[in-house]
């Protein structure tokens, strides 16, 4: 059998400026009523706003996952403080190398 | 059904993955297989909605990967409730006619020709991942939401074997009295991960499992290093990317795969491939290793099959305030049918599964298969299919009887 080979969306399909869907609406509703219930995750009140855009709501999520999971890994790393609330995240520059296999990083 | 343990996939058998995509459904995504696999239960072309004009509109097969259902289709209860009972203020006794698609994707718009979009579904050549691990494995055609309404209450179904009562985003478990999944694993010394995308994905097991148990999670990258490392967990639950966002260790894009509209079905392709990939490339995890490949409910997209009745869920009961509709709801009847596979080389190609199945299948096979001590369970996972019996070769598949995928990089 021979492989098959799977084709990559065009890079017009990425989107961070997309708005929340319902889903994410939800799950952002989840991560601050955690952040209120702990009160000292230390989450910068800049990034908690800025949650319109999927771009926006991955930097809150990621900082409120990390918060709780503890991690200081290269997944802590520094993300953006300020975005406008109806722009994307801005493309971020890396401080270093990943030495992990990038999965669906483009 | 009881487990056969002599079957020689089952001997076999070490890890369990389940890879829980978002709203599509069976139709959709694998209903254009009928015409060449007539025993998937499939759309023949001439399964239609009327349209708020009052004519017949059929479906028809012009799915597109992006942009095409937008806004995201209503998939919450009383939006469910029109879709398969043509009425939002009821459910049975009126009968699940499935004409209410259309309807339901007119009120969001008000929009005629693009209450249409509702009916389309994908050619295989645009699925070829699907398709083919659908056609070369077992697909499920009775493989039904658990409840007729959103996401996080019928992923609660996979972990728990219950929603505990609710029928929405808003999920609860603390004080409840069914444990999750994972919980029943590590009481019994098994091992188990949640592996979200990355953190800033992260899971939509927010308020329970990651706030009591972080130590349950790991990304994809974790979960792409266990494989290759044969360092993988007796079971393992995976989530795709829900958001497109910067790589959060800076190595570029991620884009959403998890097929949610409107982000791309090809990355979303492409993230199956990854995940089958990994086990299947490596011989120490692809002869003990089943893969279920299943999405979480049918985003309110059409679907042909009325979804049945089922034994309730006792004691819960979702009252009308939180239906949306003047009946309460007693998790009395499954919600919309979606894409179900199950992966293995001990499955033989073009295997078709008719039983009925729902998320609370999940735990109650994992519970089966690592003969879980008794626990308090759910009576909806108490009551649940099991389907690990459809390992059924006596030899396990030759390499070349498999498939195989080349992921291809994103150029333009």
């Amino acid at each position: 059998m021979d492989p098959i080979s799977v084709p990559a969306p065009p890079r017009s399909a990425y989107n961070p400026n997309r708005r929340v869907s319902d889903l994410l609406y939800s799950q952002l509703q989840h991560f601050q009523h955690i952040e209120k219930k702990r009160g000292d995750l230390g989450i910068d009140p800049a990034i908690a706003a800025n949650i319109h855009t999927e771009g926006g709501a991955a930097i809150y999520i990621a900082a409120v996952t990390n918060a709780l999971r503890g991690t200081t890994s290269n997944s802590a790393l520094p993300v953006p403080a300020t975005t406008a609330a109806k722009k994307s995240a801005p493309p971020r520059k890396a401080p270093k190398k990943s030495t992990q296999k990038s999965t669906r990083k483009r | 059904m009881a487990l056969d343990r002599t079957l020689p996939g089952i001997q076999t058998l070490k890890h369990v993955v389940v890879l829980m995509m978002e709203n599509r459904s069976f139709d959709h995504m694998l209903g254009a297989l009928k015409a060449t696999h007539p025993n998937i239960d499939g759309l023949t072309g001439n399964e239609s909605n009327p349209d708020t004009t009052g004519a017949q509109v059929k479906v028809q097969p012009l799915a597109e990967y992006q942009s095409q259902l937008d806004p995201d289709p209503n998939h919450h209860f009383a939006a469910v409730n029109l879709q398969i009972f043509n009425n939002t203020q009821h459910g049975p006794p009126l009968p699940p006619t499935m004409q209410g698609f259309i309807a339901s994707y007119f009120n969001q718009q008000q929009n005629t020709a693009h209450s249409h979009d509702i009916l389309y579904y994908f050619t295989p050549d645009k699925l070829p991942v699907l398709t083919t691990l659908a056609t070369q494995y077992a697909t499920f055609n009775r493989w039904f939401a658990s409840i007729p309404g959103p996401t996080i209450c019928n992923r609660a179904f996979a972990h728990y074997g219950t929603s505990f009562g609710q029928v929405s985003m808003d999920v609860f478990y603390e004080g409840k009295p069914f444990q999750a999944i994972y919980n029943r694993l590590l009481a019994a010394n098994h091992t188990c991960k949640l592996f979200y995308y990355d953190e800033a994905s992260s899971t939509m097991e927010v308020v329970n499992l990651l706030q009591n148990q972080p130590s349950l999670f790991g990304t994809f990258q974790d979960f792409l290093n266990a494989c290759k490392q044969s360092a993988l967990p007796d079971y393992c639950f995976i989530e795709p990317n829900y958001t497109d966002h910067p790589a959060p260790d800076g190595s570029g894009e991620a884009i959403a795969c998890d097929q949610h509209p409107d982000h791309d079905v090809r990355a979303g392709e492409q993230f199956i491939a990854q995940v089958y990939n990994a086990i299947r490339t490596n011989p120490n995890l692809w002869p003990n290793t089943a893969i279920l490949l299943v999405y979480d409910e049918h985003g309110g997209i059409y679907d042909h099959v009325p979804p049945p009745a089922c034994p309730p869920d006792t004691p819960f009961i979702a009252q009308p305030a939180d239906t949306g509709t003047l009946d309460s709801f007693a998790f009395d009847r499954l919600g919309v049918r979606v894409p179900a596979i199950l992966i293995s080389p001990w499955v033989a190609a073009g295997t078709v599964i008719n039983d009925v199945f729902d998320h609370a299948s999940i735990p109650a096979t994992v519970s089966d298969f690592f003969q879980l001590p008794n626990a308090p369970r759910s009576q909806r996972e108490t009551n649940a299919n099991t389907f690990l019996n459809n390992l059924t070769l006596t030899t396990m598949r030759a390499d070349n009887e498999c498939p195989s995928f080349v992921v291809q990089p994103a150029n333009s």
